[in-house]
């Protein structure tokens, strides 16, 4: 594997491919009769999907590690995305690739879709917490502060106070909704993706801030609403996702403190929709320990004589186990 | 199976050797956490010596990062605070405390809080719960607590706390059992364990027990040696140990090691490494597992040390056992 082969790969990486895939194995695998003689040797480009042979990436990344240690600033940009895609924690090469953003050698928008493209390609760098961070700095970087204080407060637990609220970077709506997708790409590719989904809260979060300090405050109670309903479809898809049904509960704290009215039907409370969506779920699985917990969560936030109703509904249920009743939901009562 | 105690000291010995290999590279990000696993690791097997003492404060310092003013997890990477903290652990069990700048290390350690409360892990800023225990973990070890705005610090870990009683890494973010030990663990040292909302904490961290006997990190997710710690700590620090199936997990993490090579696995029959080596090995301290040194909870540090040192909190592990019967 020689110099020649990195910096072919860092080139594929800035043109930039419309995906990439980390494939098992070395060349062997992937070397059909006559792509010996391609020019993207040893890697496949197929309509510009590039797949990266497992092997020759950590081949790769020796020769990147070797080299990295003295490299100007031109060949840090090229050897830490190699570095980077090999070994997606690697705090060090994230913050070259930070100070050369901060410097303008690097425009903060390829930035983003170059880990994008990483995170939706390989599962390493999906459930990586400092790859997310890296997102939330380019994007605290190149977007405005949201500046005059959110909503968010004190009395909403689990979201940004005042404070935190006005440094939300102003992130456009479209690619708010490009950002959730890439998370649920991730949460897809390495399941119960607990940094993606810290990520989604993130990202909500700002729109809540930035909700309150703009004109537009409709469009960004519209989005939420969007992803409250496309929460609720992603449980109905994951069953055992608690991390997706955590996020859900957190929209019904919001929505219970009136910071932003998120039901579907538009007039209602989320928690009593949440908490048929739970009921209906258990009352379906009744193995899943996630969905127990969701419904417990639901009941915690709705008024006793409904949560007792909910009880009664259980227990005249002949799948429901009685245990899992106790243990569940009776410690709330 | 018993726990085989001389193969696991091999192991650590054996790591590292090989800095040809693939794997010292891709985990070079976790040199020095790593060293301090197989220092912490080796200390609770009693068998501290196994690794020469010059030469691990020698890799510590040149970790060092002049510039910043903390360690970072090789040389030549840029300091960090997980990294920072690991080598004042090193340090301080290999009695060097001498060789480090406390004064410049407190500064960069006390820089890293934020407004809101939270550490940061290094100047860029990304914040999570576990920058905090180790901000506190580090002060409080150096004697320099006051120095940090503990008030704020709970604050911080308050609003992280879950309607499941857990915490998670950061304000709205899932409850997980690693970052409930370290929220737990802060809040020991800053003696604010009132925070805690014990009763139903500890139901969720008992519900951490699998059929195998093994402990994940949060619901519906696999079983997992490194959790025998997170979650055994919380509930020592809570004096809650008897929450757990002690037999069944001692079995799952005993079932984990590797009988030929030495070292524990994350799960039976995968692969081993330093960090579940240790964190299995303190697990297994934690439930009394006969010759094994104490370690405290609250520090990931022998127990003797800590109290030597006048910073032990009201912790209770099991009582050490003298068969593995």
């Amino acid at each position: 594997m020689s110099q020649q082969t990195l910096f072919l790969l860092a080139d594929l990486l800035e043109r930039p491919p419309a995906s990439i895939e980390i494939l098992p194995g070395g060349l062997k695998e992937w070397v059909s009769q006559d792509s010996g003689v391609c020019e993207d040797f040893p890697f496949v480009l197929v309509d510009g999907h590039l797949g990266i042979p497992q092997k020759v990436l950590y081949k790769l990344y020796t020769i990147a590690v070797a080299l990295y240690k003295g490299a100007d600033k031109t060949l840090v940009l090229i050897l830490s995305s190699i570095i980077l895609l090999a070994n997606p924690a690697h705090q060090t090469a994230l913050n070259a690739r930070k100070i050369l953003v901060r410097e303008g050698m690097l425009e903060p928008k390829r930035e983003l879709d170059l880990t994008s493209l990483f995170i939706g390609g390989s599962k390493d760098c999906a459930k990586q917490s400092i790859i997310w961070e890296h997102r939330r700095w380019i994007f605290r970087y190149h977007y405005k502060h949201a500046g005059v204080a959110g909503i968010g407060s004190a009395e909403c637990p689990g979201w940004a106070v005042s404070e935190e609220a006005s440094l939300f970077p102003m992130i456009p709506l479209d690619v708010m909704e490009k950002e959730c997708g890439l998370v649920r790409q991730a949460c897809e590719l390495y399941p119960r993706n607990y940094h993606a989904w810290t990520h989604y809260h993130w990202i909500t979060d700002a729109a809540v801030a930035i909700g309150a300090s703009c004109p537009q405050a409709n469009l960004y109670v519209g989005f939420l609403r969007g992803e409250v309903v496309q929460v609720r479809h992603w449980i109905d898809r994951h069953v055992s996702d608690y991390s997706a049904i955590h996020l859900l509960c957190n929209f019904a704290v919001l929505d219970r403190a009136g910071a932003a009215h998120l039901a579907e039907s538009g007039s209602g409370v989320l928690v009593d929709e949440l908490r048929e969506h739970a009921l209906t779920l258990v009352m379906s699985y009744p193995s899943h320990e996630a969905l127990w917990l969701y419904l417990r969560a639901s009941l915690s936030f709705s008024p006793s004589d409904i949560a007792r109703g909910v009880i009664d509904t259980l227990r005249t249920q002949q799948d429901i186990p009685a245990h899992a009743i106790e243990k569940y939901i009776l410690g709330l009562l | 199976m018993a726990l085989d105690i001389p193969l696991h000291v091999q192991y650590i010995q054996n790591l590292g050797q090989s800095h040809d290999e693939l794997a010292y590279h891709l985990t070079a990000h976790l040199r020095l956490n790593a060293v301090y696993w197989g220092l912490a690791a080796l200390c609770t097997m009693g068998h501290k010596e196994a690794l020469d003492r010059e030469e691990m404060i020698q890799f510590v310092m040149s970790c060092w990062d002049e510039e910043a003013g903390g360690f970072g997890a090789h040389p030549d990477h840029d300091a960090h605070l997980l990294s920072t903290l690991s080598a004042i652990q090193i340090l301080i069990m290999q009695d060097a405390l001498d060789k480090l700048d406390i004064p410049r290390v407190v500064s960069f350690i006390v820089s890293l809080q934020q407004p809101s409360g939270v550490f940061a892990g290094d100047t860029f800023g990304e914040i999570d719960t576990r920058f905090l225990a180790c901000g506190s973990m580090a002060l409080s070890l150096l004697g320099h607590l006051d120095k940090m705005n503990k008030e704020k610090a709970v604050e911080y870990i308050q609003r992280c706390k879950n309607f499941d009683g857990g915490f998670g890494s950061c304000v709205g973010a899932e409850s997980h059992s690693a970052q409930v030990f370290v929220c737990v663990a802060a809040l020991a040292i800053l003696d604010r364990l009132d925070v805690v909302d014990t009763d139903t904490l500890s139901w969720w961290l008992s519900e951490r027990q699998q059929p195998s006997g093994g402990l994940n990190g949060r619901p519906q997710k696999l079983e997992d040696v490194c959790y025998s710690f997170w979650v055994l700590s919380a509930l020592s620090i809570l004096n809650k140990l008897d929450y757990i199936d002690s037999d069944k997990l001692t079995a799952f993490i005993l079932s984990a090691q590797d009988p030929e090579g030495g070292g524990i696995a994350d799960r039976p029959g995968n692969m081993v490494d330093v960090f579940h080596t240790h964190f299995g090995v303190a697990g297994l301290s934690l439930l009394g597992y006969p010759n094994l040194q104490d370690l405290d909870p609250v520090y990931c540090m022998p127990a003797d040390l800590i109290t030597r040192m006048g910073l032990r909190k009201g912790w209770k592990a099991l009582p050490r056992r003298t068969t593995t019967i």
